[in-house]
C-alpha cells in the first residue's frame, strides 16, 4: 500500500514539474542562459591562477559557443561588407573572430576577487529578441550593469551582443570593423585579428 | 573584457587630458564664442541631417569631420606617448600606491561642488543631496577630501558636468570632434568644458595644483587606455563609439539608446545557413 502512494506521489510530482517546465516562458530561457553563461565564466575565474592561458581558452571554448551565436554576431560587425566577402572569406572571418571572442574572454577574465553576477531583468523586445539586465558586483566598487541581447534561432537562445555600462559591444565592433574594411581590405582585417589573439595569449 | 569600463567611469580620461587646465585657461574665451556660433550652428542645422544622409556616402555621416579629427587624434597620440606617458610613469615610479588613491580622492572632492550645481541644473534632488553630503563629509571629515569617508558611509557618487545639463536642457549634441590636447567632444561639449573648467577650484590654485590634478586625471586613465591599445583594431573608431555611447549612457541615466543595442533585422543570411550551422574547428 505504501509503495502504491509512493509510486502516486512521485507520479503527480513529475506530472506538476512537466508542467511548470513548460509554462517556464520564453525570458526564463533566455535568463537561464545569461545565468549559466555566467557561472561558468566566475568558475573559470576562481580557477584563473591555477590555469594557464590555454587551459582557460579550452574550458570556456564549449561555454561560449554554446551560449553565443559566433557566426551571427560575426555577420553583424562586418554589415554591408558581408555580401562582398567570398564564402571562404566568411568561414575564415567567423572562425577567427569566434576565437578572439573566447581568447578575450580567457585573457580579461583570469582571476577572482569576489565579483559576482545577478539578473536583474528580462524583457521580450519581438519574437526572437530578448534583453537581459545584470550587475557584475564589484566587492570595493560601483556595480558595472552587464546587459545582454539574445536572439532565438533554431528555437535557441543565445547571446548577440553585450552592453557594458550602455556601450555595445556590436555597434562598437560594428563601427570598428567596417572601417578597416573599407579602408585596408578584408587581409588587414584578418590580420589584425590574429594580432589581437596572440597578444591575448601573452 | 570590460573591466575597463569601470576605470573609464572613474577617470575623465576622454574629457581631460594632460596639460587641459593650463591651455582651458588661455581658450577659454575663444572657446565661448566657437561653442556659442557652434551651438547656434547645430540648433539650426540638427533638422537637415536625415535629408543630408542620403548624399553623404563619401564623408561619413556619423563623423563629418572625420579627416581632420583623425589627424588631432594623432596629435593627442603623440603628446600622451612623449609627454603625458613619462611623466605618469614617473609619477608611479615615485609615489605609493596608497598616495595616489589620496591624491584621486582629494581632486574628485574638489570636483563635488561642480557635481551639485550640475545635479540641481538638472532638476535631480536625491542626487544633488547626496553630492551635497559627499562634499562636506569628505572635506570635514575626510580631511580637506583626501580620505573618501562618505564612500565608506556608502553614499552614492554621481558623476554630472556641464556638457550633460545641456543634453537634459534639450541642446543637440552635435558632430563628433577631437579637441586638441582634450581629446573626444562634440560640439555642445565645447561649452560644457569651458563652464566646466570656469565652476573647477583647480583653475584657480597654483600652478603646481593644476599640473598634479593633470597627472592624476592621465594616471587613472593608464588602464582603459592601455585597454584600447589592447582590444582596438582601429584605436580612433573604437574612442569614438565609444565615448559617444557611454556620454549617451550617462546623460540618459542608463537608458542607452536602442539603436545601438538592438540588431538590424534587414539582413538576409538565408544564402549563408550553412555557414551558421558549421561546426567550427576553433584552435589558438
Amino acid at each position: 500500500m505504501m509503495l502504491v502512494r509512493k509510486v502516486i506521489i512521485i507520479f503527480f510530482l513529475y506530472c506538476f514539474t512537466t508542467v511548470v517546465s513548460a509554462e517556464v516562458d520564453e525570458t526564463e530561457a533566455a535568463s537561464q542562459v545569461v545565468k549559466g553563461f555566467q557561472a561558468e565564466l566566475l568558475k573559470v575565474m576562481q580557477e584563473g591562477d591555477k590555469l594557464s592561458f590555454e587551459q582557460r581558452f579550452e574550458q570556456l571554448k564549449p561555454v561560449v559557443l554554446k551560449s553565443h551565436d559566433l557566426a551571427k554576431i560575426t555577420r553583424i560587425v562586418v554589415s554591408k561588407e558581408w555580401k562582398k566577402l567570398t564564402k571562404e572569406q566568411k568561414r575564415e572571418l567567423i572562425r577567427k573572430f569566434s576565437t578572439l571572442s573566447i581568447a578575450s574572454y580567457a585573457h580579461y577574465f583570469d582571476s577572482y576577487s569576489g565579483q559576482s553576477f545577478t539578473v536583474e531583468s528580462a524583457k521580450q523586445l519581438s519574437p526572437v529578441q530578448i534583453y537581459v539586465r545584470t550587475l557584475l558586483v564589484l566587492p570595493d566598487d560601483k556595480d558595472v550593469t552587464m546587459d545582454y541581447l539574445l536572439k532565438k534561432s533554431n528555437d535557441k537562445w543565445r547571446i548577440i551582443n553585450i552592453i557594458t555600462n550602455g556601450v555595445s559591444d556590436l555597434a562598437l565592433k560594428r563601427s570598428e570593423y567596417v572601417a578597416v574594411l573599407q579602408k585596408s581590405g578584408f587581409d588587414v582585417l584578418l590580420a589584425e585579428l590574429s594580432v589581437k589573439i596572440e597578444k591575448f595569449s601573452k | 573584457m570590460f573591466f575597463w569600463l569601470n576605470f573609464l567611469l572613474k577617470s575623465k580620461s576622454f574629457l581631460n587630458n594632460i596639460l587641459s587646465v593650463l591651455i582651458i585657461r588661455l581658450l577659454s574665451r575663444l572657446f565661448t564664442i566657437i561653442g556659442l556660433s557652434l551651438l547656434i550652428a547645430c540648433a539650426s542645422t540638427g533638422e537637415k541631417n536625415s535629408s543630408e544622409e542620403v548624399n553623404a556616402k563619401e564623408v561619413n555621416s556619423e563623423d563629418p569631420h572625420e579627416a581632420l579629427n583623425r589627424s588631432v587624434y594623432g596629435f593627442n597620440k603623440g603628446l600622451d606617448t612623449y609627454i603625458s606617458s613619462p611623466l605618469v610613469a614617473g609619477y608611479h615610479f615615485i609615489t605609493p600606491g596608497f598616495l595616489r588613491i589620496t591624491v584621486g580622492n582629494f581632486f574628485t572632492n574638489l570636483k563635488e561642488p561642480r557635481t551639485v550645481i550640475n545635479d540641481a541644473l538638472q532638476g535631480k534632488e536625491k542626487p544633488a543631496g547626496e553630492d551635497f553630503e559627499r562634499f562636506v563629509i569628505n572635506t570635514l571629515l575626510g580631511l580637506g577630501g583626501l580620505i573618501d569617508v562618505a564612500s565608506y558611509a556608502e553614499i552614492e557618487h554621481h558623476e554630472e558636468d556641464f556638457s550633460q545639463t545641456l543634453a537634459v536642457w534639450g541642446v543637440p549634441r552635435g558632430e563628433y570632434l577631437v579637441i586638441p590636447v582634450l581629446g573626444p567632444s562634440t560640439y555642445r561639449g565645447i561649452p560644457g568644458e569651458v563652464v566646466d573648467a570656469a565652476s573647477s577650484p583647480v583653475t584657480y590654485a597654483m600652478w603646481p595644483f593644476q599640473v598634479l590634478d593633470l597627472i592624476n586625471t592621465r594616471s587613472n586613465a593608464e588602464q582603459s587606455l592601455k585597454f584600447i591599445d589592447e582590444v582596438a583594431v582601429d584605436p580612433y573608431v573604437f574612442m569614438r563609439a565609444s565615448y559617444l555611447q557611454w556620454r549617451e549612457f550617462q546623460i540618459t541615466e542608463g537608458e542607452s539608446s536602442m539603436e545601438n543595442i538592438l540588431i538590424p533585422e534587414t539582413f538576409d543570411d538565408e544564402e549563408d545557413l550553412d555557414l551558421f550551422e558549421d561546426d567550427l574547428d576553433i584552435k589558438l
